[in-house]
């Protein structure tokens, strides 16, 4: 079941851009931006460190999509 | 389901037996012709190996190309949003790729370059070492500079390619993303090697029945295929039981 999020979302509402949410939670640039893509699935341990960013919690940034 | 799998896996084999049966027959009524072709084929390449070598200047040029085009986005503004950063991002993997792969063909040349000088008292493989150099520098400089372009939009990358430490550094510097890709690519790459050892060894087989091979290149692609085995074998062993198992 493939994961959706909603990383652009919130990082547009925090005003920072891929490369300072990336220094933030130790990833870099391309990460972020394959995450928000849906090409990558974060580790439990960047998921928490990016829900922590936006102070969320993990489900609410990430979520199993229905459809493949 | 085990039984159709184990049917498709029968199927295949006799298939494979069937196509060498086929080969070994077309290779005995056609011996004389396909011993020529072989034979016209190396004589070509021999004969030829500066301007096979030369060719190689091509990709260089286009990773110079790809280089410069990068260059210019980062140096107008090294903060690119992010499709300029995608953009820019691809040129650099291109732009670094591309020179890469011409190598082995580069080293392949000059392989033919040293069978011509031997054979024919030339002095082709001085010109030839000559090209190597300027095109392994050359190659060495767009690597040095496309990863110090790729420093600039990824600052927390570290390593100089100069240095004989850069793989480790980079993939050091690498995050879980990033690593996962260079996993994928190289499970990719051996798969692809374990599939391409066994039809070179039967290329090498049927040739071996019509023109006269040096024993050489059966160690030498046994050898590369046992390189090839143990060095995925002997880490992935290690990270599952070893002491540096990554549990």
């Amino acid at each position: 079941m493939p994961l959706g999020n909603r990383v652009k979302e919130f990082r547009a509402a925090k005003n920072l851009n891929q490369q300072q949410l990336g220094s933030l939670v130790g990833a870099s640039r391309q990460t972020i931006s394959l995450i928000e893509r849906g090409d990558y699935n974060p580790s439990i341990t960047l998921a928490l460190k990016i829900a922590s960013v936006f102070q969320k919690t993990v489900d609410e940034v990430f979520y199993l999509t229905e459809e493949e | 389901m085990k039984k159709k799998v184990g049917l498709k896996f029968a199927l295949s084999m006799i298939g494979c037996a069937l196509f060498g049966a086929l080969c070994s027959i077309v290779a005995n009524f056609t011996q004389p012709s396909l011993t020529d072709i072989i034979k016209n084929l190396s004589d070509i390449l021999i004969e030829n190996s500066t301007i096979l070598m030369l060719i190689g200047v091509i990709p260089i040029i286009v990773g110079s190309v790809l280089l410069s085009k990068a260059k210019s986005t980062i140096k107008a503004n090294v903060d690119l949003d992010e499709a300029e950063f995608e953009k820019t991002h691809k040129t650099l993997s291109l732009g670094l790729a591309i020179p890469s792969i011409i190598m082995p063909w580069i080293f392949m040349c000059l392989g033919f370059s040293l069978i011509c000088t031997i054979r024919y008292q030339k002095a082709t493989v001085f010109i030839d070492l000559l090209i190597l150099i300027l095109e392994t520098t050359w190659i060495t400089i767009i690597q040095y500079q496309t990863v110090e372009q790729t420093k600039k939009i990824f600052p927390e990358k570290r390593g100089n390619v100069l240095d004989r430490k850069f793989q480790k550094e980079w993939y050091s510097s690498c995050d879980e993303a990033e690593k996962q890709i260079v996993g994928e690519a190289c499970y990719k790459s051996y798969k692809t090697m374990n599939m391409v050892y066994p039809v070179l060894f039967a290329v090498m087989i049927f040739v071996c029945t019509i023109y006269n091979l040096s024993p050489f290149i059966f160690l030498m692609l046994g050898v590369l295929w046992l390189i090839q085995i143990l060095s995925y074998l002997i880490p992935s062993y290690k990270l599952e039981h070893g002491k540096k198992s990554r549990r």
